[in-house]
């Protein structure tokens, strides 16, 4: 938590810039123009990394990667957000948190059966497991001193106990150990990371896991010395199937995709929603984006704009089809295309009982666009309008738009989120509203970061369309891309870092491996900033 | 490991602050209510959304307590009821406009500012200003009990559930919200049946424990100063789980409770939590509680029609629609009825000649005044059971008090005598006219 500072200027601050954004006649702003001197990038001042511990997902992915037992990301912690991207870095591990790590090493070794070997007194086959497991959950080679704790602990638990309890102590002490449960990093030769720690990084930002056996080998051999060897490193382990869960992670994070499995809907307008249709969705939006990438064109305007899906039997109701396997799925590009008609987006940008054209414009604006929009002032009503027989939603918002209170920010929102009213709140096609109006799915952007983006358009599929040929779109999802590779927001001192990815990005024509292999060689990533203790 | 009790201490040193403080410090003698010989204990119950603060009392202003609709449920206890009424959590000002929801939790129990962080290129908060009141007094009562303090949620995530509750800057406290792992954290040691096997986990967890505590030691120092922070929280943590795996001695009122969770809805889990929190009083685990409710936002098991939801319906107001306001009390009522239930258990363990509700005073605290209007002013706080010097079964006007004096003297009647709690900028002594 760098720059903490108490309310006052910092409040003025940010609440200056956010109605800067909304009022005319200048329109929104952009991240990227919200300092001065960003247009010139000098030299980089990285800020310093601080100590990261892991998310969520990464901790079930990388114990059960070295266990092999099944872990629910759900036995730990839920993750603070910043941005919608997870940020371990914000809060301490608390009783509860501690508790949740102590009763999850101990529910994983319950499960071990012969993943680790019990080697009673047998040393060396202690130090085997040391070598093997205990390096690859800190990630580096044990120093000797970590190693003698471990030691110690198996010999003491002998004393008392069983050999196999002597290796389950020795497994949870690994799995609540701070070499294991957070990233600390240390400095190799002229401010770079050494190996292991470029290898941690490469891993959980590619693959959302911890490094295996053999990317640390590689480390261990100096194949991430140089630049060339981090470059192919960077490839291989962009072929391999973990990939996906990166790729998968990054676009649900951008898209705040996640969080349908925790919306509630209205049980008499959509009794076909629950939590295991919730959960389809959530791996609808993280499959297509795999297959975009990997299998696909693998480009963002692909990734805006294509015309099918990946679904299985549960998912296909929303597109009111029966499926009998999981698999690529054709759409008509008169309806859908890419993630913005990804169910999980429509359903996250819905009310229980209505759609929310404001939700859904800010989710263009704020995600698509890198605009953020204040909140609504503290003395505003805003109630939603009820669902009415007569009226459509376009007309039951129009306040939105008269009331100057309203109109301001809501003018850069709603009649974005009108061009998606196509769908309703569980993310299904409709032709028809609630009412029974028939839905005019007219929208309309303005302010937007470059004017060929401004101007009427009907549906998603047009505004898709040209959000995909947009300079500043592609700008925005290498913003993201790097907010994710770091976990955390890039700051005005980091602008060309952010200017490289994007460039990165628009000399491979929108090719979302290139952007993500360029974060990753980038010396914003590779090198480790010192800060003072 | 001879180091391991001087590393402990160093560690507890570096932390610094007041909040930790009183863990290095020799035990103190057990504070007892007075006359009772039973310690004083402290319950914060609190949920979201406000409520329809014309509906809460029969009766306009000070007076004898006459229950209105929202209040109903707590009938059965009114003797034991103190209605503060027109209450300003009036530190929210330092922060406004920001999310109202936010906001209002970050403020109504720890009464500061909140704090700011950078956040790419502008800022956003980072954390509750300091303690909230439940941890600050675990924090003077650390060390009297197994655990420091145990907090319980319904329907709360790590990230609205914990906005109520804070040990401190950056160090929110995540309630439990699963009733049996609750179960298993508190009365886990005592439910086998090998009592050898009880002893050879317990042998085995503080083994593990001791060596995860020395690899904290080996790389907690070298890290800057932020990180370094943040791992000593940790390692807190930790010996707070060690030292609360010793447990209680059951027999007499403490009891294995029995959790029937029914179908677990809000309204089960409520149920089974307001066990577990008398029972841990009664076994003397810890002497602080929280039951927090998070975002509920549908209520199955009343008789209401929320087709958009509860939030939506408390923003819409009691006369947006026909029969608006009596689902909202309904709803509002609920909370009441889960306060009603809490205060049941207590009274339902026998302390001496009396239960262990006369031994403990429950702090019933709410985000918003009136739910629509989403306000920190004119606010009602419910104080309930019993502390020495507090008369109940009136209704006290604050007359727009900073919720900081209310705290203050919640502090003051469990036997806390601090001259005031929160920013002193808004807070420089009790609320006057609750004492007897």
């Amino acid at each position: 938590m760098s720059g903490v500072t108490h309310i006052a200027h910092g409040m003025r601050a940010v609440v200056a810039l956010a109605l800067a954004a909304c009022g005319p006649p200048g329109g929104p702003v952009r991240e990227s123009d919200t300092g001065a001197g960003v247009d010139s990038c000098g030299a980089d001042v990285t800020f310093a990394t601080p100590v990261r511990r892991l998310s969520q997902d990464e901790y079930a992915r990388t114990v059960t990667s070295l266990t092999t037992v099944p872990v629910a990301p759900g036995v730990v912690l839920d993750d603070p957000e910043v941005h919608g991207f997870a940020d371990t870095t914000a809060a301490a591990v608390g009783v509860l948190g501690a508790d949740r790590y102590l009763r999850a090493a101990e529910t994983v070794t319950a499960s071990l059966g012969e993943a680790v070997p019990v080697c009673g007194a047998d040393r060396s086959c202690l130090d085997e497991v040391l070598d093997e497991l205990g390096t690859r959950a800190f990630r580096r080679p044990l120093e000797p001193g970590e190693r003698e704790i471990l030691l110690g602990l198996h010999e003491e638990v002998r004393a008392v106990d069983t050999d196999v309890a002597a290796r389950d102590a020795l497994v949870q002490a690994l799995l609540q150990s701070p070499q294991f449960l957070y990233r600390v990093e240390s400095a190799g030769s002229g401010g770079a990371l050494d190996g292991y720690g470029l290898a941690t990084r490469l891993a959980f930002f590619l693959w959302g896991e911890g490094p295996d056996a053999a990317l640390l080998a590689r480390a261990s051999s100096g194949g991430l010395d140089a630049p060339e060897g981090v470059a192919a490193t960077v490839d291989d382990m962009l072929e391999d199937p973990r990939a996906r869960n990166g790729v998968a992670d990054f676009v649900e994070q951008w898209m705040g995709t996640a969080r349908v499995e925790s919306l509630q809907r209205d049980a008499q307008r959509f009794p076909q929603w629950d939590a295991a249709l919730a959960s389809a969705l959530r791996e609808e939006t993280r499959a297509f984006a795999g297959h975009v990438v990997f299998d696909g064109e693998g480009t963002l305007s692909a990734l805006l704009t294509a015309p099918y899906t990946v679904t299985g039997p549960e998912g296909a109701r929303i597109y009111g089809l029966e499926r009998d396997e999981v698999g690529v799925l054709p759409l008509d590009p008169g309806e859908r295309a890419g993630i913005l008609t990804q169910p999980a987006a429509l359903a996250t940008g819905a009310h229980d009982n209505q759609t929310s054209i404001t939700l859904r414009g800010l989710m263009v604006r704020e995600r698509i666009l890198c605009q953020p929009l204040p909140l609504p002032p503290d003395d505003l009503d805003i109630t939603l309008p009820p669902l009415d027989d007569e009226l459509s939603t376009r007309e039951r918002f129009a306040r939105h738009s008269q009331d100057p209170a309203c109109s301001g920010c809501h003018t850069l929102m709603d009649p974005v989120g009108l061009g998606f009213e196509h769908f309703d709140p569980i993310g299904a096609w409709r032709d028809a509203e609630s009412s029974g109006v028939l839905v005019d799915a007219s929208g309309h952007l303005s302010g937007a970061p470059d004017a060929s983006l401004d101007g009427h358009f009907y549906g998603v599929p047009e505004l898709a369309q040209r959000l995909a040929a947009s300079p500043s779109v592609s700008e925005c999802f290498a913003r993201n891309a790097v907010r994710f590779a770091w976990a955390r927001d890039p700051g005005l001192h980091e602008s060309c870092a952010v200017a490289r990815a994007a460039t990165a990005l628009e000399d491979s024509g929108g090719d979302i491996r290139s952007l993500l292999g360029s974060i990753a060689t980038d010396p914003a990533f590779t090198l480790r900033t010192e800060t003072p203790r | 490991m001879p180091s391991f009790h001087s590393t402990r201490r160093s560690f507890l040193r570096q932390l610094g602050g007041a909040a930790v403080a009183p863990a290095i410090l020799p035990l103190l003698p057990t504070a007892a209510a007075a006359g009772t010989g039973f310690p004083q204990r402290l319950l914060v119950v609190c949920h979201g959304q406000g409520t329809l603060v014309d509906e809460l009392l029969l009766s306009d202003g000070p007076g004898p307590l006459e229950l209105g609709p929202i209040l109903a449920p707590l009938e059965r206890h009114r003797e034991r009821l103190l209605v503060v009424q027109d209450v300003d959590d009036a530190t929210n000002s330092l922060d406004a406009p920001y999310n109202a929801h936010t906001r209002c939790r970050l403020h109504a129990l720890t009464a500061q500012g909140m704090q700011w962080a950078a956040s790419g290129d502008g800022v956003a908060p980072s954390s509750a200003g300091g303690p909230s009141i439940d941890q600050y007094v675990a924090s003077r009562w650390a060390g009297r009990t197994p655990l420091r303090s145990l907090e319980l949620g319904v329907k709360v995530s790590s990230l609205t559930g914990a906005q109520w509750l804070w040990r401190g800057v950056g160090q929110p406290v995540t309630p439990e919200a699963d009733p049996d792992v609750a179960l298993a954290r508190l009365f886990g040691d005592f439910m086998g049946t090998d009592p050898a096997e009880v002893q050879r986990r317990r042998v085995r967890r503080d083994l593990v424990l001791d060596a995860v505590q020395r690899q904290f030691d080996r790389v907690t120092p070298s890290l800057a100063s932020e990180d370094r922070q943040r791992l000593l929280v940790h390692q807190q943590a930790i010996e707070e789980v060690r030292a609360s795996l010793a447990g209680a001695a059951l027999g007499d009122a403490c009891q294995v409770p029995d959790l029937d969770l029914g179908a677990g809805s809000h309204d089960d889990v409520s149920a089974a939590h307001a066990r577990l929190l008398a029972m841990a009083f009664a076994c003397d685990l810890t002497r602080v509680g929280t039951l927090a409710f998070g975002d509920i936002n549908a209520f199955p098991w009343l008789d209401v029609d929320l087709p958009a939801g509860w939030h939506d319906a408390v923003h819409a107001g009691p006369d947006a629609a026909p029969g608006a306001r009596q689902t909202l009390i309904t709803t509002f009522a609920w909370f009441s009825a889960q306060l009603a239930r809490v205060l049941d258990a207590l009274d339902a363990v026998p302390e001496g000649s009396g239960t262990l509700l006369d031994n403990t005073l429950v702090l019933f605290a709410n985000t918003f005044s009136d739910g629509s209007t989403h306000s920190h002013e004119g606010k009602t706080y419910v104080l309930a059971g019993g502390a020495p010097g507090l008369r109940m079964d009136r209704v006290v006007d604050a007359v727009g008090a900073p919720h900081g004096e209310l705290l203050t003297s919640v502090l003051n009647a469990i036997g806390i005598h601090d001259d005031a709690f929160g920013d002193r900028d808004f807070c420089d002594r009790a609320l006057p006219g609750v004492w007897s």
